[in-house]
């Protein structure tokens, strides 16, 4: 059954609606924030629950605007779907893709992570979060700032107090 | 300020709960005022996390000076610290594995807490409340409670992970072995249980030079011939340490943390039958035994005010990163 809100969407005729909600894995136009159009199959963008969701409502027939999206990353974060939509896939070549995958310098790890929470693609943002707290792992606060690019923005008494209360963490 | 810091929250939490050590848990949250609220949003954590490297856990001492706490000592700069634990209050404890340890009540209760993450499971009643008709529990309970905990379980080890860190949940399939009485009976339960499972045997058969023994649940447990643990002598553990005591045995990587003596046994006194005729209690047989110049050198140097009261290694590290040595 069609819902009514297929129609306020998009102002299509109801036939092609009809059409465009039968027919499996048409292809799908994504507009990147900078204006590229990627034409992709369906089945490989509903990996994104924000795409998904726009589909079922009917609103993807025309291009679906990404405006948080740049074409650097939303080429990586499709490649990640295509990869993704056979689950059956052979799980240790899926692990030996991602772990190559998430191999990127912290710059575009952090367009990952932005994209895949925007997009809400769980296992890109599972991957991706993996991947930070790996970096963060035995390091101390001087070490972590150093890495991200982080501003200590605690007063000397916060970061005292912080220090108090866990101080065998900070011990060296 | 820097687009890491600024990090939206929900990423910021996915990733939080992504580390997989206590230590780092801690760290994650005094970085900068952002990640530092998302720590206190997810404090205590949602898994319970394992310390990076074994506390020990010391005696309840006569006279508290923090009311509620107890006493850690930390192996790697060899200091004490405090942590304000009121679950342990009046419990006996035992460091079992992955930061776990085993408390026990003069209530008979047992449970398994998480000192960390606060995390807590509660076990069966203590195994021989299940077997009531024995004579075992006849000579038991004539005992005072508080020296009942004390003799009563003599060891605990965990067959995996009590957590199931994917689901986030108990695993199930998790054995809590014990080994209890002072006919040192080995019984088991799982989380969610509500009793515990005395292994009695029944029968015993010699099977291709392999003794099987026949339990009253009818599950054959092989039981080993003497000859297939063989004690063979070592010249050293190479990078090892090796913790003995009253805790489950763990060998660990000595060479990633500074502070460890690698090559070397960490022990601590669980001789329990002695506690009770010693001047001032047990536990102060512990030492770190170097396999290199057979010299033994103290770890912990407390105050003598302790009770008659088990010191216990807490020993942690996950199952992945430690390795269980079987020696003998």
């Amino acid at each position: 059954a069609i819902q009514s809100s297929r129609f306020s969407c998009v102002g299509f005729p109801l036939a092609y609606i009809f059409l465009a909600c039968k027919k499996k894995s048409m292809a799908l136009k994504l507009k990147s924030s900078d204006n590229k159009i990627f034409e992709v199959e369906e089945l490989v963008a509903v990996q994104s629950e924000t795409i998904k969701s726009l589909v079922e409502d009917g609103c993807a027939n025309n291009v679906i605007p990404l405006p948080n999206v740049d074409s650097k990353t939303l080429e990586l974060v499709l490649d990640w779907c295509k990869n993704h939509v056979d689950v059956k896939l052979d799980e240790e070549k899926l692990k030996e893709y991602e772990d190559k995958f998430i191999e990127v310098d912290l710059a575009v790890l952090y367009d990952l992570l932005m994209a895949a929470n925007y997009l809400n693609i769980k296992d890109l943002l599972n991957r991706a979060s993996q991947k930070v707290a790996d970096m963060l792992k035995g390091k101390k606060p001087e070490q972590i700032r150093e890495t991200f690019n982080i501003v200590n923005d605690f007063s000397p008494e916060e970061e005292e107090e912080i220090r108090k209360e866990n101080l065998w963490a900070f011990e060296e | 300020m820097s687009k890491w810091a600024d990090l939206p929250h929900d990423i910021l939490i996915k990733i939080i709960r992504r580390l997989s050590i206590y230590d780092d848990f801690v760290i994650f949250g005094a970085v900068c005022k952002s990640w530092h609220s998302v720590y206190l949003l997810e404090n205590p954590p949602l898994s319970p996390l394992p310390p990076r490297c074994p506390w020990l856990l010391l005696a309840k001492e006569n006279e508290q000076s923090i009311k509620e706490s107890r006493g850690f000592f930390n192996l790697i700069d060899s200091k004490v610290y405090n942590f304000k634990l009121p679950e342990l209050v009046g419990k006996k404890c035992f460091g079992i594995s992955f930061g776990w340890l085993l408390s026990i009540g003069t209530d008979f209760e047992m449970n398994l807490f998480h000192p960390f993450s606060k995390h807590l499971l509660r076990l069966p009643p203590q195994p021989h409340f299940s077997d009531s008709d024995s004579e075992v529990d006849d000579r038991n309970l004539e005992l005072d409670p508080i020296d009942y905990t004390d003799i009563y379980v003599y060891k605990c080890v965990l067959s995996r992970n009590l957590w199931n860190f994917v689901t986030h949940e108990y695993d199930c399939d998790c054995k809590i072995m014990v080994i209890y009485s002072n006919y040192h009976t080995l019984a088991f339960t799982r989380p969610g249980n509500k009793a515990w499972i005395n292994i009695c045997f029944d029968d015993i058969a010699l099977y291709k030079g392999k003794f099987y023994a026949i339990d009253c649940h009818e599950c054959s447990t092989e039981v080993r011939s003497k000859d297939e643990y063989k004690w063979v002598s070592v010249d050293g553990l190479g990078d090892q340490a090796l913790f003995v005591g009253g805790n489950s045995l763990a060998c660990l990587s000595a060479s990633r943390l500074n502070g460890w003596k690698a090559n070397s046994i960490y022990f601590t006194d669980d001789n329990r039958e002695f506690h009770h005729s010693t001047l001032n209690g047990g536990g102060y047989n512990m030492g770190v035994f170097s396999m290199e110049d057979g010299s033994i050198k103290q770890h912990y140097q407390g105050k003598e005010e302790v009770e008659n009261f088990r010191q216990q290694l807490l020993a942690v590290k996950r199952h992945a990163e430690s390795k269980r040595l079987l020696i003998g």
